[in-house]
């Protein structure tokens, strides 16, 4: 006997229940597990209601792999685009400022590439970082080529992650979990039975259908059916002061797309726009004090919704035979471009701890300890824009009035310090990114690392032209973004 | 303004701790403003029995531009594969943890799990054998894998072994010819700054004051500077890791062969050690004092030697804990001066080496910012308090039934940290490495099983696959590795061939 459990429910569909699905009849299928999902259709809950696009980081590829899926195939399903990394305006004065993905120069020994700019006297208010990134030059030049394998290439530096429609996505999800086994069920969980030690027994469904099971999964999104609604797992809040609403909105678009999700402060909030391949999806978050909502939808669009907004995360998504996914366990900031990662990270670790059928104590531990780490850095990088932005609105002047968690104190320290980012194992985010985040917000160190003091200044200054130079004349040569859409979609917008 | 650049940096002993200071930072800080003197006393010596290693000395090796061969002739060096555990889990029993990986995922799933299952049917071999430093270390072999072995499962991993010495010698010569000053003298007094506290200058018997703006305490377990001059504290872990003193003694090689690996056998109050160099075979008995005396360790010793004792045994006395703060003010403390653990898995100079990274990562300028202290310090606790658990694993995971010493580990509290992964561990034989720890995961199941904590049930996943398949992908594996041992030379062979040292020191 293995002892995997018999029959694992999964309460709602969307994108997070069904990659969760898919992962889990992969590997459990052929063990007999029975997978159902409890999918009541219309539009997917289970990331938020104003998910309404994905834009990722670029591990969004090892995920699909991990899960055998095919990046193109999720784009042609989805409308998806390339994503060569993120845009901000406004938030502080002067230029806008991209956060690349990828590589960003190059080290030299112990000295960190954007260290070496600081020594050559580069300002944090003006530095612009993206011109020394392949993936950079390519998303300002409307280029775009897949990175090369060959580590000696400078192709190899450029990486990138994808924009994608929220509901065609996880339909081609929901096609894989279905061809994977996985049993669709119809209808919505509302709530679930205990059993006397606590676990839940079966989940029951708004026409009252009762639907046994060992392990529970909840995707039913902002609603928490069963972590919130039968559990009673606390909520805990990290929304912005003053910033409790958002607006969302898919438009047609047949403008090329650019491959950099656009984040824009305005007065009374912020804007994010996600191109996709013949639309456009925008998230507006804002104050309600300083916006209402038709003036939102005005800002967006006729169709947009407006609902609340309260990111933040649940204590103990896994508690007794319980797992929360998606926005039931963790509702991240846009800016931290989390969602699909978490969703398939919580898959994937998940199977790294799949649980006896009568146990999941020491399982579910672990699976908590890990998503603190995790989400405490989509916490973080968020609140990073939010905490050194410097805008004089009142809205904006409010927004930074919170204490940034004992983490991202530390963080902020080392690098006002002297421009240094700690490591961290369990984050979502690389160092590099770290460092392009304070430099996109305009954070100015005090001085930078000493040791780059070590390096001759002119020969430096020459390496960091050549990279300059390396960068702008390779991304001139990749072809253009558009034409790799055409290709990849079979159709010229 | 910003402060101006540290122009002195003062190291306080030359130990292997103060020479792996120098040599990197003459090397990694070459920007023609630093000075670095490094002052030690013949007088007082060093401890020196620091003399086997893991593989990121390797790394550091190389970032100094180290030659791997020269390094082995200068120290009268040779090659570790891994250690083996001699009568740890009980009396009469045996196993090694070896560098490197077992057998390689499948399906996503750990290779272990495949093992667990198939071991409980009777369908798989020892756990070492899916491992290529351990099959080799057990043919006493090292060098080159022929081509029709070499795959990603085959790939070596190693360390050193190396006269402790010799290696501080070898480095005072790389880093006296990058600038750095030694200067010989016994340091009497420490003078401090009277505004903030922080040191000043050492004052040598001579009368000679030495000022800087950076001091690196290497001065031993005394801590001159990080201790009896800024009082930093020191957390006593005895009450984990009860030994509290060594005996140690150099022997010849005797008729046994030329391994390529450190032993560890267990003893009534500790355990023993044998580290087989060039020139001769180190050995030392760790014992706590509470279980056994000074005179009937050092017999036991000298009764368990391979070859004719060498020397006269030294004594050394030690309390294995951390220093409370490792770096405080300008003064950063490295190596013993930095805390002791236990020198069962070799990773002494290791934290040498990782505090020398960390310095450079979060290197000062004269303005010394707490923020940088802080970091320092707390990544300095992180690593120590996750190599303390996994030493801990190999007291408290004993079936000693009978002697003290060892009824004590089996029973004593262990850290809540270990207590957790030992929980997921006998669980399904999950691991999960906590965030910057040194010892892989393979390093973990070695000890572990290797110590019989065997896992109530193995991961579920790992029943996808129909057993004659995993069996079939077991063997192969373990094939592959033997295939790849048995081409390798003998371990004397290669030294002798490519590593001799000129002279028999
Ligand atoms: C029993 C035992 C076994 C060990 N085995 C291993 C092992 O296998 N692997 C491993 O990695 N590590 C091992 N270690 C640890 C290893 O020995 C040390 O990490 C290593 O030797 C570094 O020592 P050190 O340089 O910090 O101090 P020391 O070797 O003690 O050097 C101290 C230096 O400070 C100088 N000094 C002190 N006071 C003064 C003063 N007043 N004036 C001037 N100079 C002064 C001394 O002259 C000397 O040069 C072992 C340790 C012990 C005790």
């Amino acid at each position: 006997m293995s002892g995997a459990p018999g029959h694992i429910l999964i309460a709602g569909g969307g994108v997070a229940g069904w990659t969760f699905a898919l992962a889990v009849a992969r590997a459990l299928r052929p063990l007999g597990v029975q997978i159902s999902v409890a999918d009541p259709g219309g539009a997917d809950e289970s990331l938020g209601a104003h998910a309404l696009a994905l834009s990722t980081l670029p591990g969004v590829r090892d995920h699909h792999h991990a899960l055998g899926l095919d990046d193109l195939d999720a784009m042609r399903a989805a409308r998806g685009s390339f994503k060569l990394g993120e845009i901000y305006t406004g938030w502080t004065p002067g230029d806008a400022a991209i956060l690349p993905f990828g590589e960003t120069g190059a080290d030299i020994g112990p000295v960190r590439f954007h260290q070496q700019l600081m020594r050559l006297g580069a300002h944090a208010g003006d530095l612009d970082l993206a011109a020394f990134s392949l993936a950079g030059e390519a998303a300002r030049l409307g280029r775009f080529a897949p990175p090369s394998p060959d580590p000696a290439s400078f192709l190899s530096t450029l990486d990138y992650g994808l924009h994608l429609e929220t509901e065609g996505y996880g339909q081609y999800l929901r096609t894989a979990a279905l061809k994977a086994g996985a049993q669709p069920i119809d209808g919505r969980v509302a709530s679930a039975e205990r059993g006397g030690d606590g676990r839940l027994t079966a989940a029951v469904m708004e026409d009252g259908r009762k639907l046994p099971a060992d392990l529970f999964v909840d995707a039913t999104g902002e609603r928490a059916a069963l972590i919130s609604g039968v559990l009673g797992a606390p909520w805990e809040s990290w929304a912005a002061p003053g910033l409790d609403r958002i607006a969302a909105v898919i438009t047609e678009d047949n403008a090329p797309p650019l491959a950099l999700t656009r984040n824009e402060a305005m007065s009374a909030g912020w804007r994010r726009d996600a191109p996709l391949y013949g639309a456009a999806a925008a998230q507006l978050i804002f104050s309600s004090r300083d916006m209402d909502d038709a003036a939102a939808i005005r800002q967006l669009g006729g169709t947009a919704s407006v609902s609340a907004f309260n990111p933040g995360r649940r204590a103990a998504p896994w508690s007794a035979n319980c797992l929360a996914i998606g926005a039931a366990a963790c509702l991240p900031d846009p800016l931290s471009c989390a969602e699909q990662h978490l969703a398939a990270s919580a898959a994937l670790r998940f199977l790294k701890l799949v649980p006896h059928s009568d146990g999941g104590v020491v399982e579910a531990r672990e699976y908590n300890r890990v998503f603190e780490a995790e989400t405490g850095s989509a916490r973080d990088f968020a609140a990073l824009c939010y905490l050194t932005q410097t805008r004089q609105d009142k809205t904006w002047k409010t927004a930074r009035r919170a204490d940034p968690s004992p983490e991202l104190a530390r963080h902020m320290a080392l690098y006002k310090a002297r421009g240094r980012i700690p490591r961290s194992e369990d984050g979502i985010y690389d160092e590099a990114m770290w460092a392009a985040a304070f430099i996109a917000m305009r954070v100015q160190p005090r001085d930078h690392d000493p040791l780059a003091n070590g390096l001759a200044e002119a020969a430096l200054r020459q390496r960091c032209e050549q990279i300059r130079h390396l960068a702008a004349s390779t991304a001139r040569r990749l072809p253009e973004h558009a034409a790799m859409l055409a290709q990849v979609h079979g159709a010229r917008l | 303004m910003t402060p101006p650049p540290i122009r002195d940096v003062v190291i306080v002993g030359g130990g292997t701790a103060g020479w792996m200071a120098a040599a990197a930072l003459s090397r990694l800080i070459a920007n023609g403003v630093t000075r670095i003197t490094l002052v030690e006393s013949e007088e007082i010596g060093i401890v020196g029995v620091g003399e086997a290693t893991i593989p990121p000395i390797r790394q550091f090796n190389e970032v100094l531009g180290i030659d791997e061969r020269e390094f082995l002739k200068a120290t009268q060096g040779s090659y570790k594969l891994g250690i083996e555990f001699v009568d740890w889990t009980r009396p009469g029993h045996r196993y090694i943890h070896p560098f490197g990986p077992f057998g390689a995922d499948m399906n996503a799933v750990k290779f272990h799990q495949y093992w667990l299952k198939l071991h409980r049917l009777g369908k798989a071999t020892d756990f070492a054998e899916y491992n290529l430093c351990a099959t080799a270390a057990y043919q006493n072999r090292f060098g080159a894998i022929a081509a029709q072995y070499r795959s990603p499962l085959t790939q070596l991993h190693w360390a050193y072994h190396f006269d402790a010495s010799l290696y501080a010698r070898f480095l005072r010569r790389y880093s006296e010819a990058r600038g750095v000053t030694r200067q010989e003298g016994k340091i009497i007094q420490v003078h401090q700054r009277s505004e903030d506290g922080f040191i000043a200058s050492v004052e040598l018997e001579s009368g000679q004051r030495i000022e800087g703006e950076l001091f690196i305490d290497c001065s031993g377990f005394r801590g001159l500077l990080i201790e009896q001059t800024l009082k930093a504290g020191y957390e006593d872990w005895t009450h984990w890791l009860p030994c509290d003193r060594a005996v140690a003694v150099p022997c010849a090689h005797g008729e046994g062969e030329f391994t390529p690996y450190t032993r560890s056998t267990a003893r009534e109050a500790g355990w023993q050690w044998r580290i087989p160099l060039q020139h001769r075979i180190g050995n030392g008995y760790v014992y706590s004092s509470q279980f056994i005396s000074d005179d009937e360790a050092a017999s036991t010793l000298m009764a368990n030697l391979d070859g004719e004792a060498l020397a006269d045994p030294r004594p050394l006395r030690f309390v294995t804990g951390r220093r409370k703060k490792a770096w405080v003010k300008n003064c950063i403390a490295l190596g013993l001066a930095s805390g002791f653990l236990e020198p069962l898995e070799s990773t002494s100079i290791h934290l040498i080496q990782s505090g020398i990274a960390r310095l450079l990562a979060l290197f000062p300028d004269s303005g010394f910012s707490n923020v940088e202290i802080d970091e320092y310090n707390r990544l300095t606790d992180q690593q120590i308090a996750a190599i303390r658990d996994f030493i801990i694993l190999h007291y408290h995971a004993n079936e000693r039934a009978g002697s003290p010493l060892w009824d004590s580990c089996r029973h004593m509290d262990i850290p809540e940290t270990l207590a957790r992964k030992l929980a997921l561990f006998r669980n399904r034989g999950r691991l999960f490495r906590y965030e910057d720890e040194l010892f892989a995961e393979s390093s973990w199941y070695a000890v572990l099983l290797g110590q019989n904590v065997m896992p109530q049930g193995h991961d579920p996943l790992a029943d996808a696959a129909p057993v004659e398949d995993a069996a079939a992908a077991l063997e192969e594996v373990r094939a592959m590795v033997r295939g790849a041992a048995a081409s390798m030379p003998l371990h004397a062979d290669f030294i002798n061939q490519h590593c001799r040292a000129s002279t028999a020191a």
